[in-house]
This record gives C-alpha cells, sequence and structure tokens, in this order.
C-alpha cells in the first residue's frame, strides 16, 4: 500500500500538531480551504472564466488552494536557503512549476478565484529533513486529490488541464520520495483521496494561519 | 482505448523482465526495474481484467542493445515511461469516468516511475508545468523515433 | 514471456507499429486529446533582489535569549501584542536548526538597548510575510528615502529628535499603523517602530519612535521632536501607500 500523506509520514510530529487542540481560527482557516462559507461567497457573484459549472468552478478553486499551499511552501524554502544543494534544487524546480499552476488556476477562475491564504510553515522551510518529509505528504496528496477529482470535471477542456498536471504532480512525488530515501513508486496503484479528507489533512497541519492585525484605530503615544 | 496502454503495458513488462534476466544493470537500477517490473505486471492484469474479452493479446518483443548495458537501459527506460505518461494523458479525456477512475490510479505511478529512472540518470525528474499528451500515432513515433536513433538514423 | 534477441531499441517500436495481433483500430487510430481549456505558461525562476525582508507575528508570550537555545541567557520577554494592541511582529535576520532538531531564529527586538537581536524559538512565531521595501531614515540630511527592491520610490524632508531627546540611530523596523485618531499632533497617520527613546524611558507606553503627519508643517525640516520622525501631513499620506508593516529601517546619524 501507499503511505498515506502527512498522517503516516509524520511520525515525529513536526508537520501536524496535537489532535483534537482547539484552533483560534479555525473557522476561518476552513473558509480559506474552500469548505466554509467564503468559497460559496466568492462564487455566488463572480463569472468563472470559459462558462464553467459551479461544480468545475468548485474543484479548480480547491485544486487552487492546493497549488496556492505547494507553491508558498517551495518558495519559501528556496528563499530561506536551509536546504542541500540536491533538495534546494528540486525546490528551486518544483516551486516555479507549481507558481506556474497557481498562475494559470487564477487566470482561468478570474473574480471567482478564492484568494490566497496566509501560511505558517512552523520551520518545516527550514530544516531539510522536515522539508523532505512535508514535500513528500504534499505532493502524494496531491496526486491523490486530483486523481480524486479528475472524473468529476464535467468539461473535458478542464478535465485535459487536470490530467496534465496530475502526472506531473506524482514525478514531483516521486522525486520527493527519492531524495527523502524512500521508495518514489510505493505500490503499482495510486490511490484517490475524496476532499473533505484531504482538508481534513490539510487543516490537522495548521499550515493555513490568520493574518495578524497591524493595524489599529487607537490614538498614538509614541514620543511624538 | 485501454487496448493501446494494454499493449504498453506488455512492453514494459517484458522489457525490464529482459533487463533483469540479461544481468546488465546493477544496485539501485536493479532494484528500479525488479520493482517498476512488478508494478507493471500488476498493471497487465488489471487491464486484462478491466477489458475482458476485449483485451488484446500479449505481442512479442525484442529489445536488443536497450537491456544490453546500464546507459541504454536507463535512457530505454526514461523514454518508455514518459511515453507510458503522455500516452495515459493522451487518452484521459476520451474515457469514460469509470475508465478515467481506472487508468489515473495507473498514469501517476508511470509517472513515478519516469521521475525515478530520470533522478537516478542524473536527469530532472519534472521540469515542465504540464504533461503534454500524445496521440496514439505520436506514441508508436516517439518510440520509432527513439529506437531508430540509437540504430544510427531511419 | 518475451522474445528477446538483439536488434536494437527499434524493436520496441518496430513490435508496437507492427504488433502480432492486428485490430481493426489500426486502421483509424485513436483520437487525440481535447485541448485544455487553458495554457499553463513556463515555470519562471523566483527572483532574488537581495532586498528581500521578512517578518513574523509573536504567537505566544516567549523569551528571547542570547543564543538559539534555552538555556542561552534571556535578554527579553516578548508578548503577543504592543502597546497599541495590535499583534507584536518581529523582523527575522536568520534561523538555525539546533541539535534536538528545533528551529530557532534571529529577531531584531524592539527593546533597549536599541539593535538587540535575540533568539526565539521558532514554533513562538506566525508565518512569514516577505517585503522588498526598505526605509531610511537619514538624521543628517533630515530625509526619509523608501525604496522597494532597491529603487527609491519617495522621499521627503522629516523632524527628528532635538539634541537632548536624539532620535536614534541603528536597525529597527515599521511595527504598526494607526488610524483615524483623533490627535491634530499625530498628523493622520502615525506608524510605530521598534526604535526606542533612550532617554524618554518613561514616556507613556514606554517611548517608542513613531514616524507620523504633524500639526506644524512649517518646523519640517528640523530637529524639533522628542524623539519621533515627523512628515508633512500630505507625505505621510503619499508614505501610508507605500510602506507596510513590517519593513526594516534604518536610521543614520
Amino acid at each position: 500500500m501507499n503511505l498515506p500523506p502527512l498522517a503516516h509520514i509524520d511520525e515525529d510530529g513536526a508537520i501536524r500538531e496535537a489532535e483534537g487542540r482547539i484552533s483560534r481560527h479555525g473557522l476561518l482557516r476552513a473558509a480559506a480551504l474552500g469548505g466554509g462559507g467564503a468559497t460559496v461567497i466568492a462564487l455566488g457573484k463572480a463569472r468563472a472564466a470559459h462558462g464553467a459549472s459551479k461544480r468545475d468552478v468548485d474543484i479548480l478553486n480547491y485544486a487552487l488552494t492546493l497549488e496556492y499551499l505547494q507553491a508558498a511552501f517551495y518558495t519559501e524554502s528556496e528563499r530561506l536557503q536551509k536546504l542541500g544543494p540536491k533538495a534546494a534544487s528540486a525546490a528551486r524546480t518544483v516551486g516555479a512549476v507549481e507558481r506556474a499552476h497557481v498562475a494559470a488556476f487564477r487566470g482561468a477562475l478570474g473574480t471567482a478565484a478564492v484568494a490566497r491564504p496566509r501560511f505558517n510553515f512552523k520551520g518545516v522551510t527550514e530544516d531539510e529533513r522536515r522539508f523532505l518529509k512535508t514535500a513528500v505528504a504534499f505532493e502524494d496528496l496531491a496526486v491523490a486529490a486530483y486523481k480524486a477529482q479528475a472524473p468529476k470535471l464535467e468539461d473535458r477542456s478542464l478535465l485535459a488541464v487536470a490530467v496534465s498536471i496530475h502526472s506531473v504532480e506524482a514525478r514531483h512525488a516521486a522525486w520527493m520520495r527519492h531524495l527523502f530515501g524512500i521508495r518514489p513508486a510505493a505500490s503499482a496503484f495510486d490511490e484517490p483521496i475524496e476532499k473533505p479528507e484531504i482538508l481534513r489533512i490539510v487543516r490537522s497541519t495548521r499550515f493555513i494561519t490568520a493574518t495578524p492585525a497591524t493595524s489599529a484605530q487607537e490614538s498614538p503615544e509614541f514620543t511624538g | 482505448m485501454l487496448n493501446l496502454v494494454l499493449e504498453l503495458e506488455y512492453l514494459e513488462v517484458a522489457f525490464y523482465e529482459d533487463a533483469v534476466a540479461r544481468g546488465a544493470i546493477a544496485g539501485e537500477l536493479l532494484e528500479f526495474a525488479t520493482i517498476v517490473g512488478g508494478h507493471e505486471r500488476q498493471h497487465v492484469e488489471f487491464l486484462r481484467g478491466t477489458l475482458g474479452s476485449q483485451a488484446v493479446a500479449q505481442p512479442r518483443f525484442q529489445f536488443g542493445d536497450s537491456t544490453r548495458d546500464r546507459q541504454a537501459f536507463t535512457q530505454a527506460a526514461i523514454t518508455l515511461e514518459d511515453t507510458m505518461v503522455a500516452a495515459y494523458n493522451g487518452q484521459a479525456t476520451n474515457l469514460t469516468p469509470a475508465a478515467l477512475g481506472a487508468a489515473a490510479r495507473i498514469v501517476s505511478v508511470e509517472a513515478r516511475h519516469a521521475a525515478w529512472v530520470r533522478d537516478i540518470a542524473g536527469e530532472t525528474p519534472a521540469e515542465d508545468a504540464t504533461d503534454a499528451p500524445l496521440t496514439e500515432r505520436e506514441v508508436r513515433s516517439t518510440l520509432a523515433r527513439a529506437g531508430l536513433r540509437k540504430r544510427g538514423g531511419p | 514471456m518475451a522474445a528477446i534477441t538483439g536488434v536494437g531499441a527499434a524493436a520496441i517500436a518496430l513490435a508496437l507499429l507492427a504488433p502480432s495481433e492486428s485490430p481493426a483500430r489500426e486502421e483509424s487510430p485513436l483520437p487525440a486529446a481535447v485541448s485544455p481549456a487553458f495554457a499553463i505558461l513556463k515555470p519562471r525562476p523566483l527572483r532574488h533582489g537581495g532586498h528581500t525582508s521578512r517578518w513574523a507575528d509573536v504567537l505566544r508570550p516567549t523569551l528571547a535569549h542570547h543564543g538559539p537555545s534555552s538555556s542561552a541567557q534571556a535578554i527579553a520577554t516578548l508578548s503577543t501584542q504592543t502597546p497599541e494592541g495590535t499583534t507584536n511582529i518581529l523582523l527575522v535576520l536568520d534561523s538555525t536548526t539546533d541539535a534536538k532538531g528545533d528551529v530557532w531564529v534571529a529577531v531584531q527586538l524592539p527593546v533597549l538597548p536599541n539593535n538587540t537581536v535575540g533568539w526565539v524559538p521558532r514554533r513562538a512565531l506566525g508565518g512569514y510575510t516577505y517585503l522588498r521595501t526598505h526605509l531610511e531614515i537619514d538624521l543628517g540630511k533630515l530625509t526619509a528615502t523608501l525604496e522597494r527592491d532597491g529603487r527609491e520610490i519617495f522621499r521627503a524632508p522629516i523632524g527628528i529628535g532635538l539634541p537632548r531627546w536624539p532620535t536614534p540611530t541603528g536597525s529597527y523596523y515599521v511595527r504598526d499603523r494607526l488610524t483615524r485618531y483623533r490627535s491634530a499632533f499625530y498628523g493622520p497617520v502615525a506608524f510605530g517602530t521598534s526604535a526606542m527613546s533612550a532617554v524618554l524611558t518613561d514616556w507613556p507606553a514606554g517611548g517608542f519612535i513613531g514616524i507620523h503627519g504633524t500639526d506644524r508643517p512649517e518646523l519640517l525640516p528640523g530637529r524639533v521632536s522628542h524623539g519621533c520622525i515627523r512628515l508633512k501631513n500630505r507625505d505621510i499620506i503619499l508614505l501610508d501607500r507605500l510602506l507596510p508593516v513590517g519593513t526594516p529601517i534604518t536610521i543614520v546619524g
């Protein structure tokens, strides 16, 4: 069997915080992931590109959210420069690809695109071992997510996009697994994972976070 | 439509069996060929089961130099695995949702194989943002070109 | 399983072009894939301008240490909020992983003495925000200059501290932004910084240096304040559109 993403790869808890911990911003995170009201509001107003159905737009926004997560992760890893040469090279190449995916989905969705969430990667971007573990988890997750969603797309031209990304994510998964020292292809078949389970796993990482309030309507008491 | 990929899976099975039997590869490449060969056998069984009586029979293949040494094997494996991905992606949009779901369980494993052997060979496992599809004709001609080139041109 | 003799890799192709079984579809090949709904452009490398900084919010009250270890000397207590009630943020300078595998980050601290750098556990901080802006305050020329990606995008004359209440020099950052208050003295917008007056330590809220507007524009440029950096109101309104909170500040003498 293939290793389930995150849940098994994170045996020392570096990625996931303790289960059952109550999150201050839980609702907001749910919304940012398209599991809550925010997506629905965005879709209600907006007209999606290509005349895509609401169902297809939902799937694209869900894919976009996963791409945002991956793009931010690799981009930060590249910026912080704490990886060895091989991992750094992989992060640079894969990061550029994930950013291209984000740009394409945003362009296609137009005003219907979900907003980019804010991320807190909690140090997994600045330590090679944690970086690789997280990368393996993200990529296996992305493969399983695309696999579950592709057959659900109503528009065949959107399906063409999804399948061409799906196999690239699988290449990334194998690459990161190889760098991490585990088998790139764990079994003969990759299984799909449905959206609620993917979102549950992503939420459990608490990588998606609230934006700090750095402005206030408050009288200054600076030295004047 | 699944018969095209079944045919390619037959080819892969035979290719890796030949490579392992010849003993020209060792170390991680041998591990790769053994494990991947096993995956391809399962793909064949799965596709035969899905196609039932419509499944094409197993053709006979000849591999010659492509399994004779490490270098030739690696290049042939990269071409094969990359072409597998492109063949699956090329058919995906013409499949029923059920057949697509089945093919999707396989194509990402082929992509993993492609990335794996590329990384062993020191080639970038994934440099493009998408894996472009190939038509049936293109799949066949890509493999033809790769082979003919090895032989010294058409 | 397969018959194997050596005629080269072309055999792979030939075998496929003329498989032993010839299904009818050979005459009419499978249709091509449906064209994608939109193109995905070529991946582009990240721009490394060398002008990027990052900040993070304090998630939980924490001690800042002299080095990347909880046994290193504690040099400051950091709270989650500023005196103004905004989220307390820190300019992040570097990070390292300790022997236990915990990540520590070096941060610019909003404490006296000014220019103090401390180490805090990564887990005490939130996510990083990356900025390409940098604000330089020149106490000699009495100017504020904002750069983005190393290029000047704003410059204005300023008022700074009187000689007895000098504006401190060194490396700081924009800590928060206050608006819609009722005080003509501070103008329409006031930015808090991590710099502190070394002399007015009993000032309310601790004597943090602000960057703000003024009701006495005729005094600018000049050495006129208690240490704060004053701009004309039209300049601070323009700066407000260009200066993100978290921007590093260099104050030179």
